[in-house]
């Protein structure tokens, strides 16, 4: 990111210091900014700020003007006439400190304060006596006086700027006080800025962004484009929470300027947020504070489609432009997921039992925001999220307070319609859409009243539900093969899974015989890559399926990627004119949602698994319902591929699979969008299309985990 | 042109000694010479035997026997006019010298990294004039380097302890008395920052006007006078002069020999009380910078937190006492005092390639003159010439840029000359000039049409004066630019082949001379297609040394060490 400094001639706001602060404020911000722009990288900066610094020192020194040093003319009459009353505060301390000694002064001295805050000469003399370099013992009173309508200026704070004194060593709610009795302007953005950036998020930032009024962000957005990194990143926050003030806001601000800097600085911008997160979670020390900051985060990033879509009124040849950037942005998006599966890692070790709510309230959000803006189906990725949030939940210990399968059932609820509306509409999805589809078609009982209408007749499935979730949270691994295992003897077979797994992958596939003699992951991949790879399978699933039918090329690409490993440098390669036509497919879908293609792949299948996942638990087979949050959960593994990249190997066999057998689910999408229930498939049906993907799941969990414990072993 | 891949290396072009460093991952490494030494003798000679031109030690080493054969102290005089050192039957500029020097260093550092080098930083005295720096960078692009900046060498011996230090908060003083300049520097440390906040200091006062003094003090002792001396009998007086200086440093007194060669010994002692005595006229004379320095920094002595000596001049117990006796403390000093100022130097350099170890310090430097340009005034009816108006004052922080608004002072006056002047003297002709350029087309009118003057001068020393007419907004500027003024692209490149064709046998440089025996070493080893083979690329490669350019001897040099290095291996003995 690079650092402008901000267009003006103003030595104080060159150097961000209040225009009463003393030499030691000033000259840290001046050392500061010059670390910044240095005198051998950027000389016109430094000359600037040089002249600034000189330019206040120079004032500094000049002596004070005569009034103020003259004394007050009638000082020795009163004092001949009452000496208690004459007695300045200070001298009264003074008098108490030598009398009574310095609790007996501290006393009196509070009370000064109280009665007046603004006093500064009471504070220095706190200063005195507290403690010579006790910034913290008097903070209190400077806060005071902050509270009590003083300005945050050098004079109260003392040797601490501002920022200090109130981001530091103040109180957070003291400090947004302070903040919100700062004018708007340019300093005061930098105050919250600095705020944000000291804090993460707290509570207050929600209360912080929703008092900036929209004058302040236009000011500041037209007077200094150089900024507008930070402005967007306030407006993205502020699409959130503030749509209309959003709006407004994009309105005046030229888009044309967004299109040139504020992209890339946005992105550094959340990655820079993000880092320390991330590392906390790394280091298991995630904070309160930190959970909220990614919900923030979220609502930052996801803001910025919902502004997007306003800009879209205003120019669409500018959205057009955005769109591009955006295209070319997957890794910005996939910053968030990595961040939430930290953070979920980091869930599942160590549950934060307070802070349960705010999922649900977020997916509330989600929807509602999403009715009320209009979304573009760029915006849908929210919701989207919102599931695989959901599955992120189910698998914490968070579900031990929340019933798991309802978030389960919402964030896959949302999603799968979401999804659906994407295939039937192959357009944008309006709220107007969604509505009739979540009111008409409601397979997942989204709707309250529907909810809990469905539990009530399924009471007595629910722990059987429960129970599977908690085996699935105990262990993704051997654990969770055993209770497939578990899971078929209660459907009808009891025979021994290893077993079976053996002789069903004999018999499918031959050349696994090798592999299965000697077990390791690589004899897997190389036996099954030819096997599962071949082109002519490829072609039959995708002759299968409609040419625009995005899950079939959602589920094609996948193939690509999981077997072939392909990526785009290849698809230039005359031997791959099948490959680059059906890339070249998903590309053109992918435009026309105004999705990457990338993203439109991964959703595609993940859309697919949950959809059957949702149905699956409607019509009561729990049993495949597990499997497919199985292979879900195998599906986000693969997708995080650089998080890991051991599994990747192994990972790529099972997938095979696994799309194979959800390539059925179109047809079910379908019926879904249809409402046509005769579609729907029975339990048989899909228990037949299942055998493999349940052998396989299980097998390659066991192996995840197999290789996991040699790894702890070693 | 420059590769970016290697180090900037930093060089201390000392008077009597010379030394390069650069900065590796957080520390600094020095580069050693082709005798393993980090310092080498700024002593350039001609071997009378060879009529080749030597460097270094080897040179100093002749130049004890036969002063005429070489020069040393060139530093002294660089950027004054006409100045110049025979030697033998040739005569070098003090630029031409130096940058023998820098190339020598040059080729020291490109066989550590076995890598082209070609950007440095050089330090030079603080109070070097503009001609004295840009006759420094000259000499670098004579010897094949791009200066990418000049640093004090005071600066650089405060990044160096600063650095070290790194207390919250400190002002110190740096006292630096080289071979033969005296520089004063106020400093400031605050959370990272470096400041020089005032320079001052004296450039013909070093350690070796102590050895002359030490000289001239034993000359009189045993009642000879000086003019009697032979050129060749100073050199070995000054040579032993400065030896007893040393001793005197650490003994209470020495004796100092003062017949020649083969004549019988003729000894004067010396004790330290009369030696420090025969100092005092040059120690005064540090007083004065010392002074102006704290005044430029509206300080006191007793205001300082540290004094910081550096420099070989430092070693000498008497000017360690004055330090003290001056700022009323004792006096810091590095163990390597010679070493400091290299040491400096090559933080700077890794300053300005922007090193990552370094991103939270941030040097500043200031002008070690003022820059101003000559104007008149009228006081009570009579007009005063000549007066220079400085721009920028001394010590105002680099870069910077100022301005400063002149009128004409006739009416209809349609031009206006800027001469543009460095130096402290009321009288603008008494300082240095360093040109000159006319503001034509001022509107006509009454006198007092305004001109504004605007001084830009940035670190790397480029100077850039604009003058614009206020009232029609037409400007003029000029641009003083370091080693592009007085010599053109292709003087310097003249410079560069005169050296080139002065430069020492090729046959003498180390690697070369290595290969050929190594060479002729296998060559005996082997046999039939193998020695044909040796024997072609040596052949090779001894016509391109008795021949061809640079290049050519590269390339045949190349090609034989392959060969070698094919056949032995690499397995030398």
């Amino acid at each position: 990111m690079r650092d402008e400094l901000p267009g003006t001639d103003d030595p104080f706001v060159l150097l961000a210091v209040e225009r009463d602060a003393d030499a030691k404020t000033i000259r840290r911000a001046y050392v500061r900014l010059i670390k910044k722009f240095r005198p051998e990288t950027d000389p016109e900066s430094f000359k600037r700020i040089q002249t600034a610094y000189e330019s206040i020192r120079e004032g500094a020194l000049t002596p004070p003007s005569y009034e103020e040093d003259t004394p007050e003319p009638d000082t020795a009459v009163i004092t001949a006439t009452d000496p208690s009353d004459a007695l300045t505060p200070v001298t009264r301390v003074r008098e108490r400190l030598d009398q009574h000694g310095k609790d007996e002064a501290l006393h009196v001295l509070r009370k000064l304060v109280d009665a007046d805050p603004t006093d500064t000469d009471l504070w220095r003399l706190g200063d005195e006596l507290i403690a010579p370099d006790g910034r913290e013992a008097v903070s209190e009173w400077w806060v005071k006086a902050l509270l009590a309508g003083a300005p945050v200026s050098k004079e109260i704070t003392g040797t601490l700027s501002p920022t200090e004194a109130v981001l530091v060593y103040v109180h957070d709610d003291i400090a947004f006080d302070v903040l919100e009795r700062q004018p708007p302007g340019y300093e005061r953005q930098l105050l919250e800025w600095e705020w944000v950036q000291a804090h993460c998020v707290t509570n207050n930032q929600a209360r912080l962004i929703s008092t900036l009024s929209e004058e302040s962000f236009r000011r500041t957005a037209l007077e200094d484009p150089s900024r507008d990194a930070l402005v967007w990143h306030g407006a993205a926050l502020l699409a959130w929470t503030h749509p209309d003030v959003a709006a407004g806001l994009m309105q005046t601000f030229p888009p044309a300027a967004a299109t040139h800097h504020a992209d890339i600085d946005r992105y550094e911008l959340h990655r820079q947020l993000a880092a320390p997160v991330s590392a906390a979670a790394q280091a298991g020390a995630l904070s309160d504070a930190d959970t909220r900051f990614i919900r923030y985060q979220m609502a930052g990033r996801y803001g910025e489609p919902l502004l997007r879509s306003v800009l879209a009124d205003v120019d669409p040849h500018k959205l057009a432009s955005l769109n591009e950037l955006a295209l070319n942005h997957s890794d910005a998006a996939q910053h968030f997921e990595e961040a939430v599966s930290v953070w979920m890692e980091a869930y599942t070790d160590e549950a934060d039992k307070d802070d349960t709510g705010w999922f649900l309230a977020l997916c509330d959000g989600l929807n509602a925001r999403a009715e009320q803006l209009g979304l573009n189906s760029i915006s849908s990725q929210a919701l989207a999220t919102a599931a695989l949030l959901g599955v992120a939940f189910a698998l914490s210990d968070f579900a031990a307070q929340v019933p798991m399968w309802k978030i389960l059932l919402h964030g896959a609820g949302v999603f799968g319609l979401v999804f659906a509306a994407l295939v039937r509409r192959e357009k944008r999805v309006y709220a107007s859409d969604l509505r009739p589809l979540i009111e008409n078609h409601t397979p997942l009982g989204l709707t309250s009243g529907e909810l809990a209408g469905w539990i009530k007749e399924n009471e007595e499935r629910i722990p059987e539900l429960d129970n599977y979730i908690e085996n699935i949270r105990e262990d993704r691994g051997l654990h969770l093969l055993n209770q497939l295992a578990h899971l078929k003897s209660l459907v009808k077979d009891d025979r021994d899974m290893t077993e079976r797994v053996r002789r069903h992958l004999c018999e499918q596939q031959p050349s696994l015989a090798p592999f299965l003699e000697a077990p390791t992951s690589e004899a897997l991949t190389n036996s099954l890559s030819q096997v599962l790879g071949s082109q002519a399978s490829a072609c039959a699933l995708f002759s299968k399926v409609g040419d625009e039918d995005p899950v079939a090329l959602a589920l094609f690409n996948q193939w690509l990627r999981t077997v072939h490993g392909i990526d785009d440098r290849e698809y230039h390669d005359p031997g791959h004119t099948v490959r680059s036509e059906m890339v070249l497919r998903i590309k053109k879908a992918a435009r026309r949602w105004q999705w990457h293609w990338r993203r439109l792949a991964y959703y595609g299948v993940r859309g697919a698994l949950l959809l059957t996942l949702g149905r699956s638990l409607i019509a009561g087979h729990f049993d495949i319902a597990a499997l497919f949050l199985c292979a879900d959960i195998v599906l986000s593994m693969a997708h995080r591929k650089r998080r890991a990249t051991r599994y990747a190997r192994l990972l790529r066999l099972p997938l095979w699979s696994l799309v194979q057998s959800i390539a059925v689910s179109p047809r079910h999408i379908e019926a879904l969008i249809k409402g046509d229930e005769s579609v729907t498939p029975a339990h048989a049906d899909i228990v037949a299309a299942k055998d493999d993907v349940v052998l396989q799941t299980g097998f390659l969990l066991a192996q995840i985990h197999r290789k996991r414990r040699s790894t702890t072993n070693v | 042109m420059t590769n970016s891949n290697s180090p900037i290396i930093g060089i201390d072009l000392g008077t009597t000694m010379s030394a390069a460093a650069w900065f590796d991952q957080g520390t600094v490494r020095f580069i050693r010479n082709e005798l393993d030494d980090v310092l080498t003798p700024s002593v350039v000679a001609v071997d009378p035997r060879t009529k080749n031109v030597v460097t270094g030690r080897i040179a100093k080493d002749l130049l004890a026997s036969d002063p005429a054969c070489g020069a040393a102290l060139f530093k002294r005089s660089i950027g004054v006019d006409g100045a110049s050192f025979s030697m033998g039957d040739r005569s070098f500029t003090p630029i031409e010298l130096s940058a023998y020097i820098l190339d020598s260093l040059r080729r020291d550092a490109e066989r550590t990294f076995g890598e082209p080098v070609q950007r440095c930083v050089i330090t030079v005295p603080a109070y070097f004039n503009e001609a004295q720096r840009r006759a420094t960078l000259q000499a670098g692009q004579i010897a094949g380097l791009s200066v990418e900046r000049i640093v004090n060498e005071p600066t650089a011996a405060a990044i160096a302890y600063g650095l070290n230090e790194s207390p919250d908060e400190l002002r110190f003083v740096v006292l630096d008395l080289g071979g033969g300049t005296f520089d004063v520097c106020v400093m400031e440390y605050f959370d990272g920052l470096l400041e020089v906040k005032s320079v001052a200091g004296k450039s013909q006062l070093g350690g070796e006007d102590f050895t002359r003094a030490l000289l001239t003090l034993g000359l009189d002792k045993a009642g000879i006078p000086e003019s009697s001396l032979s050129i060749g009998h100073f050199g070995l007086m000054l040579r032993r002069a400065e030896l007893v200086k040393r001793q005197l440093a650490r003994w209470p007194s020495a004796t100092l020999n003062l017949a020649d060669n083969d004549a019988e010994p003729l000894t004067v002692d010396i004790s330290a009380e009369e030696a420090s005595e025969a100092f005092q006229p040059l120690l005064s004379a540090m007083l004065e910078p010392c002074r102006t320095a704290l005044r430029g920094n509206r300080m006191h002595a007793d205001e300082v937190d540290d004094v910081i000596l550096v420099g070989g001049g430092t070693r000498m117990p008497c000017v360690r006492q004055f330090a003290e006796d001056l700022f009323q403390r004792e006096p810091k000093m590095d163990r390597d005092v010679d070493l400091v100022v290299v040491r400096g130097a090559a933080i700077q350099a890794a300053l300005h390639a922007g090193d990552e170890a370094l991103e939270d310090v941030v040097v500043t430097d200031v002008a070690s003159h003022s820059l101003g340009i000559s104007s008149s005034r009228e006081i009570s009816g009579r007009r005063i010439f000549d007066l220079f108006s400085p721009v920028i004052e001394r010590n105002t922080v680099i870069p910077t840029s100022r301005s400063d608004v002149f009128a004409t002072l006739e009416d209809n006056q349609t031009e206006l000359s800027i001469e543009v002047y460095e130096g402290e003297l009321r009288q603008a002709s008494a300082n240095r000039k360093l040109g000159e350029f006319t503001v034509k087309r001022i509107p006509k009118g009454p006198a007092g049409q305004q001109v504004s003057v605007r001084f830009t001068y940035d670190l790397s020393g480029i100077l850039e004066v604009e003058a614009t007419v206020l009232e029609t907004g037409e400007s003029v500027a000029h641009v003083f630019k370091r080693g592009r003024e007085d010599l053109s692209d292709t003087e310097i490149e003249r410079a560069t082949q005169r050296m080139q064709g002065l430069k020492s046998d090729p046959r003498e440089r180390p690697h070369y001379r290595d290969l050929l025996t190594r060479a002729h070493l296998l060559y005996q080893d082997s046999t039939g297609e193998h020695r044909a083979r040796i024997s072609y690329y040596l052949d090779q490669f001894e016509s391109a040394l008795s021949t061809s350019t640079p290049k050519t001897i590269e390339a045949a040099f190349n090609q034989l060490s392959e060969v070698c290095q094919r056949l032995d291996g690499g397995e030398r003995w």
